[in-house]
């Protein structure tokens, strides 16, 4: 992951605290970093600009996790999406991969 | 029956035998003058002659006649039965006593000397008609009084109607020297029951009957008296000879119950004498005639009541068979006894099992002799309880039977009179009920486990998150200069191992609630145990529990997942240090019992009162204190040796300490280890 710092990166992540630390840490990386609470806010985010990975919780309010990686990848030019979630189980990371995500990680990571 | 003796004046024929013809005449004349019809012959076969046709009421004959005398006479008419109460009076010239004895001995009534005079002659005619009148009037008497007496006694024999017409129709007939009877006597049935005595013989039949105008003259409201019939179209006989008929009415209670009919061949065949006799007989048929419809009506009731009685018992018998058939149905074994304590029901299930006895054994014997091997003390309580309170009363002993004892009133009285006790085995609804607890509160805690594991790890990142973030920034040298640089970057490596194990520790509970089957090995549980007692060592609080460990030689394998079965051993390890407070010895022992092994551990601790026995491995039963304890500890370890094909038992006793044992199947050492399916 370090060799493109100028990449765009988008977190969509309904964990307030979460969110400013891996906002922060990241852009101390070098990433351009926007973030998101929920999957709706996600999206229309992802329509203002153009993100290059995406790393998204599964278990948001409005929009989960899964629901964004289906839409996502309905939209010309999808992101990589790496999922991030507290549910650690087989069957979504499975589903998660069938839908399109890059790559799957259990918190704490 | 009349029998009147009046001595009735009547002219009387009276017979004169005189060879003599003025002596003829002269007493012709006398008697005729006083009213006396004569007939006169000169010879004593003349006489003979006349009287085989004429019937007289005296003869008066001269002693000397020719040829046949006199005396000779005498002696010719008494040797007839017909002539034997005929006054015979012998007149003659002679007055010798020799002549006098001569004549009573041939059978004269009197002797009398001629001459006479008339009216000697008359007074002695007289005293004779009277005498003969007398006579014939007792004979009479008497032969009535004993064709009653016959007919009496033959209706003693008598019960039905058919009988009862037979024998007054019979009797009457011969007695009355009648041409034709009959007798009807109704039955109970309303039916008149006939019987018709004639020459032929005597037939039940109705053919010499008229029967409709017997009838009318039945209901007629004249038919309360004799009648004598005349008219030959009232007639109630069918016969073409005789002339006049007698009917008498059968009666009782004030009605006609039936009828005699005699049929005379002339009207001068029915005397006053033969009235009274049928009379007398009608009035006997009418006395058989209601004793043989009582006695109908006793034997109609008489059958009516058997068959009712018959019935009845067939059904109560019946009945009986099909209740006992109900109550030997039913899966529940039942018994009932009485206030004497004897047993009176004993159904067919109760012969069944270990307490099980044949009900031929059980029925009339005293409870208490039957059922040894409960308490005499307790078993009376519960009964004389019941029989008392009307309570029904309920236990269930530990081999899960619910014995029910019910009051049972067998009238409706206000006692109760038995008590019936039923037992019904309850032990699969009892497991299954718990089975069916438990698997519920494991869906509850697996449930709450994945929402609570959810919840906390995210939480988790977020710290992780940071203290990595800080971890990162003093690699880079951000505080390098700070003298708690070092505290800082250890405290936060702190952190964020503490922060992944809590993700081990929900990952464990997660699987728990799935229970996942791990990947299994063949454990060696010599090393297992002891491994186990390192590992709890250090949870006592103080040094004062000893750890004995026994491990056999012999041991078997298991297959087991190691990190499951070190977890369920370490739990009731710790469970048994935590029981031993002031210390005490804990042993771990493993030893083979047959195709099974056995991990024993024991503690010397405070003991698990026996009513939390069956509750101890219902997942959150805890008796620690709020937040020292879970409760899940043991429901875990019941799960994970469940899951392994084993079990765990548990003995204890207060005070003394807990005895938890866990059997598992020695694995089969050929196969090499597979991952269990998940």
């Amino acid at each position: 992951m370090n060799e493109q710092r100028d990449a765009r990166l988008l977190i969509a992540e309904d964990e307030a605290n979460l969110r400013l630390v891996l906002q922060k840490e990241l852009q101390r990386l070098g990433y351009r970093v926007q973030a998101a609470p929920d999957g709706e806010a996600a999206l229309r985010k992802l329509e203002e600009s153009n993100v290059d990975v995406l790393l998204c919780d599964i278990n948001m309010p409005r929009m989960d996790g899964m629901e964004l990686l289906r839409r996502v990848h309905e939209r010309p030019n999808p992101p990589e999406v790496i999922m991030l979630t507290g549910q650690g189980t087989i069957e979504t990371a499975v589903e998660a991969m069938k839908s399109g995500a890059h790559d799957y990680l259990t918190k704490p990571y | 029956m009349s029998a009147s003796l009046n001595l009735e004046k009547t002219a009387a024929t009276l017979l004169i035998v005189d060879s003599d013809a003025s002596a003829r005449e002269g007493l012709r004349s006398v008697f005729e003058g006083a009213g006396h019809r004569t007939i006169a012959v000169a010879d004593a076969p003349s006489a003979l002659r006349l009287l085989r046709n004429e019937p007289c009421d005296l003869v008066m004959l001269e002693a000397e006649l020719p040829e046949v005398d006199g005396l000779a006479l005498c002696r010719l008419l008494r040797a007839q039965p017909a002539m034997q109460q005929l006054p015979l009076l012998v007149f003659s010239a002679n007055d010798s006593e020799g002549r006098k004895v001569e004549a009573f001995s041939a059978g004269a009534d009197d002797y009398i000397v001629k001459p006479s005079t008339p009216g000697e002659l008359l007074s002695r005619i007289n005293s004779h008609l009277n005498f003969a009148q007398r006579e014939s009037q007792l004979i009479g008497t008497n032969r009535e009084l004993q064709f009653l007496a016959d007919l009496g006694r033959g209706l003693l024999r008598t019960l039905v109607p058919e009988q009862v017409a037979r024998r007054v129709a019979g009797a009457t007939y011969e007695g009355t020297n009648a041409a034709l009877c009959a007798c009807a006597v109704r039955n109970n049935g309303h039916d008149l029951a006939f019987c018709v005595f004639d020459r032929e013989g005597n037939a039940e039949s109705s053919a010499l009957i008229h029967l409709e105008r017997l009838e009318k003259w039945l209901v007629s409201t004249h038919s309360t008296t004799p009648d004598l019939l005349t008219n030959k179209r009232e007639f109630l006989l069918r016969d073409q000879v005789h002339e006049c008929e007698y009917v008498v009415p059968v009666r009782f209670g004030g009605k006609n119950v039936g009828a005699l009919m005699v049929a005379f061949g002339s009207r001068a065949e029915c005397t006053d004498a033969q009235r009274r006799m049928i009379d007398a007989a009608a009035q006997q048929a009418a006395l058989a005639s209601h004793i043989s419809s009582l006695y109908l009506g006793a034997r109609e009731s008489a059958a009516t009541l058997a068959e009712e009685v018959d019935r009845r018992t067939l059904e109560a018998e019946m009945h009986e068979r099909f209740t006992e058939a109900i109550i030997d149905s039913l899966p529940l074994s039942l018994y009932a006894i009485d206030r004497n304590y004897r047993i009176v029901a004993w159904n067919r299930n109760r012969e069944l099992g270990e307490l099980g006895l044949p009900r031929g054994e059980a029925l009339g014997r005293n409870i208490f002799d039957v059922l040894t091997k409960q308490s005499r003390e307790l078993l009376q309580r519960e009964f004389s309880k019941v029989f008392s309170t009307e309570s029904v009363t309920e236990n269930g002993e530990t081999n899960h039977w619910l014995i029910s004892k019910i009051p049972m009133r067998a009238d409706e009285d206000d006692q109760v009179t038995h008590v019936i006790t039923v037992g019904e085995n309850i032990t699969a609804r009892v497991k299954s009920e718990r089975a069916v607890a438990r698997a519920e509160k494991l869906a509850a805690i697996g449930r709450l486990a994945a929402g609570v594991v959810h919840e906390i790890n995210n939480p988790l990142a977020t710290i992780a998150a940071c203290a990595e973030s800080l971890e990162k920034r003093i690699e880079e040298g951000a505080f390098n200069d700070s003298p708690e640089a070092e505290d800082l970057r250890e405290y936060l490596g702190l952190i964020r191992d503490e922060a992944f194990r809590c993700k081990t520790i929900t990952n464990g509970l997660l699987d728990f609630s799935r229970l996942r089957s791990g990947y299994r090995v063949l454990i060696n549980l010599a090393e297992l145990i002891k491994s186990t007692a390192r590992l709890v060592t250090h949870q006592q609080r103080g040094d004062n529990v000893q750890i004995v460990v026994e491990a056999g030689d012999d041991l078997p394998n298991v297959s087991a997942d190691e990190g499951q079965l070190q977890q369920a051993v370490v739990a009731l390890a710790t469970n048994a240090i935590d029981a031993m407070p002031e210390g005490g010895t804990l042993t771990l022992r493993a030893l083979r019992r047959g195709p099974r092994v056995l991990i024993e551990v024991r503690d010397t601790g405070v003991g698990i009162p026996p009513e939390n026995l069956t509750k101890i491995f219902d997942p959150f039963f805890t008796t620690k204190d709020v937040g020292r304890g879970t409760g899940l500890g043991l429901a875990v370890c019941y799960g994970i040796l469940s899951e392994h094909g084993g079990r765990l038992d548990v003995r204890s006793s207060v005070g003394a300490g807990t005895t938890f044992t866990i059997t598992l199947p020695v694995a089969d050492q050929s196969v090499s280890p597979a991952i269990a399916g998940g």
